[in-house]
């Protein structure tokens, strides 16, 4: 036992001194998670029988382009997932009682004033307004993709002169 | 198994000099081809709220974003590649590429999502940059690296290279296996759902409908057939887990490396997600085309004079 326990040490030590960059990059990457020039690699990590992604509506609900705030899809998706943990964090740690559907409502108001901000006074005018849109995706019972549409956030536009 | 049959599963591999030439003059221009303009980055001036990576310890790289500045960068990104193909000085050349990949990266990265699209390009340059001040603090070494463009230096950063794509691409695998708990060729199944989330996300950039090509009718036909995208997915999560073998010599290189690009291939079809600079970096360093055709050529003379 004593032998093949100083077997597979000598092995392991001849491992990392042939391939010491590998290891290293599995190491740092896996403790370094997404911070940049390090990942961990995550995307796509798990699959899960429903999905969501968020888009931005004017007041009417006509969705509008993301590029017209300089984002795109999955960025406005990311930047509310992290405002939506942030606030349900801050909720926490104030001690009050506060339903997660506020803490996302909060999320979602945050997120369209900074993204209002992007707009000319000629755009605000036209949507009046902004809602952030949450579509959920999943399989239905005859294997078709199924979509539900919920608001998490609204705000009025106001045109300002920028 | 002794130290020599270790010796030949992993065996050192030695390049020559025009090899490691041609393998820096194509990652030197798949450099200065992704190097992202300015109008992709943030305004300068503007906010960045999610700050990533060197950002997130105070690091402030916003100057770069002012248009009078970026120029300035775009230079010494051009300089700096000449300098590297060349080989003099190597260490200075790779260390100011990492930076200029570093200051984009870190910005680009600090919008609020994180772009998987120049990790791995300057993950190299830092590998590479690393590496190569190792080498030049070696006893000898030092003179040799600002006087001329010594083949022992780049033979070694090859190597660093390789184990850095590699260890990538196996903690790429990894980390599925610990996010899904194991699941994850099982949960490859609810990939359509990935797939519809992706189109929809696409229209919703510029409200056009977008042309996923195949991959829809892919994806419809798994939808019934949960099976079928298991067995599709399940071999990437292999071949990404089995990259290793990249480091087990040339030919082993040379056919993983192909096997990684197909993998992408696949994965542009069925997901509609294109990563071509990760394809080139396996096709330069791994796959080393110049190297084959050169034994190829070699091998057809072999052949014809032992025949005359």
């Amino acid at each position: 036992m004593k032998e093949w326990a100083e077997k597979l040490g000598r092995w392991g030590l001849r491992f990392v001194r042939t391939w010491p960059w590998f290891l290293g990059t599995i190491v740092i990457g896996h403790l370094a998670k997404e911070n940049f020039p390090f990942s961990n690699w995550p995307m796509y990590g798990n699959f899960h029988p429903n999905a969501y992604y968020v888009y931005i509506a004017d007041a009417s609900g006509q969705a509008i382009g993301a590029t017209t705030f300089q984002e795109n899809t999955p960025r406005i998706g990311r930047q509310y997932a992290f405002e939506k943990k942030t606030a349900i964090r801050e909720a926490k740690a104030s001690g009050r009682d506060v339903p997660v559907e506020q803490s996302e409502w909060d999320a979602g108001v945050k997120m369209l004033k900074r993204l209002a901000n992007r707009l000319t006074p000629e755009q605000q005018r036209q949507f009046q307004g902004l809602q952030l849109v949450e579509m959920r995706l999943e399989i239905g019972p005859e294997r078709k993709i199924l979509s539900h549409r919920k608001i998490h956030g609204k705000i009025q536009l106001e045109p300002t002169a920028n | 198994m002794n130290t020599r049959t270790f010796q030949h599963i992993v065996p050192f591999v030695n390049y020559a000099w025009w090899e490691t030439l041609l393998m820096r003059l194509g990652y030197a221009v798949l450099l200065f081809l992704w190097f992202p303009p300015l109008d992709i980055l943030p305004p300068f001036g503007s906010e960045l709220p999610f700050p990533n990576g060197l950002g997130r310890l105070g690091v402030d790289f916003s100057w770069a974003l002012h248009p009078q500045v970026f120029p300035w960068l775009q230079g010494l990104l051009v300089g700096a590649c000449v300098v590297y193909v060349v080989g003099w000085a190597y260490p200075i050349a790779v260390t100011a590429l990492f930076f200029c990949y570093l200051v984009v990266g870190t910005l680009h990265n600090s919008l609020g999502s994180i772009s998987h699209y120049y990790q791995m390009l300057t993950l190299i340059l830092l590998g590479q940059a690393l590496a190569s001040w190792i080498w030049t603090f070696l006893p000898g070494n030092a003179r040799e690296v600002f006087t001329r463009s010594p083949a022992a230096l780049h033979s070694f950063t090859t190597r660093v290279t390789l184990q850095l794509l590699a260890g990538n691409y196996v903690l790429c695998a990894l980390t599925k296996l610990l996010k899904s708990k194991g699941l994850w060729i099982w949960n490859s199944q609810y990939m359509p759902v990935e797939f519809a989330k992706i189109e929809a996300q696409k229209f919703h950039n510029n409200l056009v409908p977008v042309d996923m090509g195949l991959g829809s009718a892919f994806n419809d036909f798994c939808l019934q057939h949960p099976w079928l995208c298991m067995v599709i997915y399940a071999p990437g999560l292999i071949v990404e887990l089995f990259a290793f073998l990249l480091l087990f010599g040339r030919g082993w290189a040379f056919w993983t490396g192909l096997v990684v690009i197909g993998m992408h291939a696949v994965i542009k079809v069925t997901m509609n997600l294109d990563f071509p600079q990760h394809k080139w970096m396996v096709f330069i360093f791994a796959v080393n085309a110049p190297y084959w055709i050169w034994w190829f050529v070699h091998q057809c003379r072999a052949r014809r004079r032992a025949l005359r």
